[in-house]
């Protein structure tokens, strides 16, 4: 199937930084490699980094996240915390709506699709400059698309033929197929536009003192600690952005980011825990917002196993696992029961996927249709640390006693257990799947097709047919009524199939200071801050 | 100089201290709960009650529920038998281990010993905690893990108690008379020399027990103890610390117990230094 996928130009794979998240299977709610560093630096009597004490004067946004960007290079980007970092720098054509559901013009005033729906041209805004005050031009978005297509996120342009730019304000996209998810293939963040050939500097001196379009560059970073954006003062929105800086702080640890918000050291925090929300809410001068998030929650079952492969056993875990106390005992309520693989907050989600949700009495029916009707023995990997998981894991284990299946919990460091699901040697794992563009087709290949690319149906080594020539119909149709009638036909076909058994989506949490105006996440999770002011 | 005669009549003026009574009573206490866990507490450490998670300390449950609507107190017992059982065990291997090792290494000298020292100096060269959690990410998580990781680190400190303590014994009448009745080597060894030596390992061990529950914990904390569901109070520091700003007692009671049993063995083990002492 590699072959025929590399015929007809598709991906070749899931962007690493899904499969990056899928390991860090903490989610958001508590950031492995985090808590273990933030450990490790309170065994050895290390504090935490030091923030501007004190008022926010003038327009500087103190910002605690749980994480350091590993890079601010967008094609190299596969963790959040780049991602979201370099949004604010770099801009794309094409940005995703507010909703998730689509996208809408960005650097671009808008495109044409040609009859043969393989050439898309996109007419670039007239009054736009780069933060060195150059203007931007079609050959900075030519240089920067071919460079993407030789970096880690390539997968997502895999159907574009050829890049022409006829003007200095038009870019001419050629496609090797009617390619539907091309809108926001444009607006993934590894296609934010630099400038052409990095004014001739090497990647490393370029990203020193990164020139972009954004609201904001890049004034210092101290590795590990913080990141200091600076306005961008040629930005072409007019009016912003509103703030002067914005510090990025670097907090792995939760209940240290809730302190600092509540000491004033920090204007928002990242993933404050869901414990904390309601405390937070009542307390005078905080505000918490849980932003509706693409992410989805799951399990994912290796089919290498003849247990797994055996859809009566997935349908049985299924029907077993008590969702509402996943959402009540470990979301606190924040999050919401999962059926569909895609959550509420992507494009075309189909509110009316069947659900098999906790029903004992059917799951028993269904483990007796199964080829082990009196159950099995298997083992439910967690990462070592990850308390979120590890809680989630002993409900699971729970669920499934009930039913006759034993359920081992094991913890495993995160580069460990990812050998393991490439190695194909685990049995059941938790991960979690999220979009960076308006547009499915970013994670579906991966999640559920077979040797669509390096993670074999989420490690599941689940393989249909259908659903792989229902997920390539998707790509090839531009239409979106028609691509929305494939996209309920998959995900109907996965919640009956169960490759991967839903558990739940959950929000972005943030917490903030009242005096912070304007703060807004979309549900792909990045921010647009040159909206943001401080009162 | 000490003969076996005069140690003997040492044995009559050892001195009982305070402080072993005191040890040994906290550690009966705690021990008792342990074993009589079921007498002590009508619930179950390990089923979950989603309906009662994170209920306050009440009469119902003395210090409260966790996440998962389990009584923070039966956890608390039946984690004892855990840390304590396995903090035992730990000491044990590598008690047993280092002590053959030293007496080898001592009784043999020469290039045996130069092995086996420098062996140690390997060892010894590396922090302890490292190595323990690198060993145990290795070999993954569980208690087989931590026998092997705690056996391979913590010899080193038995041979090296022992291996001193043989290079003195040695000289000494009592073994030069064994050696000319033509005993073999094992018999002296174990039989004479060993009886004489073992008494530091047995007062270090007693604080060893202590640094090795806490290593325990931490590995616990560190999601690398024992799995769940299983009650262990690292595990139990670590999944309460989420709640730390909204329910304290998760985290607390744990670090008490702890910190209990710490103060218990090291009264214990500064009460039998004191009667094993020779005056």
């Amino acid at each position: 199937m590699t072959d025929s996928a590399r015929e007809t130009g598709l991906p070749p794979a899931l962007s690493r930084r899904s499969f990056l998240r899928r390991t860090a299977a903490g989610g958001f709610a508590l950031s492995t490699a985090g808590s273990l560093a933030s450990v490790l630096a309170a065994c050895s009597g290390s504090t935490s980094p030091s923030s501007s004490s004190g008022k926010h004067t003038g327009g500087d946004l103190v910002f605690a996240r749980i994480a350091d960007p590993q890079t601010i290079d967008p094609s190299a980007a596969i963790d959040t915390e780049s991602i979201w970092t370099c949004l604010l720098m770099y801009e794309c054509l094409y940005t995703v709506t507010s909703n998730g559901h689509g996208t809408k013009p960005w650097l671009a005033t808008g495109y044409e699709l040609s009859s043969d729906q393989r050439t898309w041209t996109f007419h670039l805004r007239p009054d736009i400059n780069f933060s060195d005050g150059s203007p931007l031009t079609s050959q900075d978005v030519k240089f920067t698309l071919e460079r993407s297509m030789k970096g880690p996120n390539a997968y997502i342009l895999s159907a574009v033929d050829g890049i022409d730019t006829p003007a200095a304000d038009t870019v001419v996209v050629h496609t090797t197929h009617p390619w539907g998810p091309l809108l926001g293939d444009i607006s993934m963040y590894s296609n934010a536009v630099l400038p052409n050939n990095l004014r001739g500097e090497k990647d490393a001196a370029f990203f020193q003192n990164p020139i972009g379009t954004g609201p904001f560059t890049l004034k210092s970073w101290t590795k590990g600690q913080s990141l200091v954006l600076t306005k961008n003062p040629h930005y072409w929105q007019p009016g912003k952005p509103h703030l002067d800086t914005v510090t990025f702080m670097t907090v792995p640890d939760s209940n240290t980011r809730v302190l600092q918000l509540r000491g004033g050291q920090a204007d928002i925090i990242e993933a404050p825990p869901f414990s904390s929300v309601s405390n937070l809410q009542a307390t005078s001068g905080i505000k918490v917002d849980l932003f509706p998030s693409t992410a989805v929650f799951f399990v994912q079952m290796n089919e290498k196993r003849p247990q797994f492969a055996d859809m009566h056993v997935r349908r049985a875990i299924s029907y077993a696992i008590d969702r509402n106390s996943i959402v009540k005992d470990v979301l606190f309520g924040h999050g919401q029961p999962g059926a569909s693989i895609f959550s509420p907050a992507w494009p075309f989600y189909d509110a009316s996927t069947p659900k098999l949700w906790y029903d004992p009495a059917t799951a028993k029916q269904e483990l007796a249709m199964s080829s082990y009707p009196k159950g099995f023995t298997t083992t439910y990997a967690v990462v070592a640390g990850d308390t979120v998981n590890g809680s989630i894991a002993q409900i699971i284990q729970a669920n499934l006693k009930a039913i006759g299946i034993t359920m081992n919990i094991q913890s495993y460091d995160p580069s460990t257990l990812n050998d393991l699901q490439v190695k194909a040697d685990y049995d059941m794992t938790p991960a979690e799947a999220t979009l960076d563009i308006g547009d499915p087709d970013e994670d579906v290949p991966a999640m559920i097709t077979l040797k669509y690319g390096g993670i074999d149906s989420s490690y599941t080594w689940y393989n249909n047919a259908e659903m792989l020539k229902l997920t390539k119909d998707a790509e090839l149709t531009v239409s979106p009524t028609a691509r929305n009638s494939i996209y309920a036909k998959i995900q109907d076909m996965a919640a009956e199939q169960c490759p991967l058994v839903v558990l739940y989506y959950a929000p972005y949490a943030y917490a903030q200071q009242q005096t912070v105006n304007g703060f807004f996440v979309p549900p792909t999770g990045n921010y647009h801050l040159e909206d943001v002011t401080l009162s | 100089m000490v003969t076996p005669v005069e140690a003997a009549r040492a044995r009559g003026r050892r001195r009982v201290s305070p402080p072993l009574y005191l040890g040994i009573a906290i550690l009966a206490v705690i021990v008792g709960l342990a074993v009589f866990a079921p007498l002590v507490t009508p619930y179950n450490p390990i089923t979950l009650h989603p309906a009662q998670a994170l209920l306050p300390p009440s009469a119902h449950h003395l210090l409260g529920t966790d996440e998962l609507g389990r009584d923070v107190w039966t956890r608390l017992l039946y984690g004892a038998r855990i840390d304590l059982e396995v903090g035992f065990l730990a000491v044990l291997f590598p008690f047993v281990l280092g002590t053959a090792i030293g007496l080898i290494a001592g009784y043999f000298g020469g290039w045996i010993d130069a092995i086996v020292m420098r062996a140690v100096d390997v060892v010894l060269a590396f922090p302890f905690f490292v190595l323990v959690i690198a060993l145990v990410f290795i070999l993954g998580p569980g208690t087989k893990s931590i026998y092997i990781a705690m056996t391979a680190t913590d010899w080193v400190s038995y041979t090296w108690i022992i291996r001193g303590e043989v290079l003195g014994a040695k000289r000494h009448e009592y073994i030069l008379a064994a050696r000319t009745l033509g005993y073999p080597r094992l018999r002296i060894m174990s039989r004479h020399l060993m009886p004489n030596v073992i008494t530091q390992a047995i007062v270090y061990s007693m604080s060893d027990i202590v640094f090795t529950i806490l290593t325990i914990v931490t590995l616990g904390y560190l999601g690398l103890g024992i799995p769940p569901p299983t009650a262990e109070w690292g595990s139990m520091i670590a999944d309460g610390q989420q709640f730390i700003t909204t329910h304290w007692q998760l985290v607390a009671f744990p670090g008490i117990a702890v910190v209990i049993t710490g103060i218990g063995l090291s009264l214990l083990g500064d009460g039998l230094a004191d009667l094993l002492r020779v005056d």
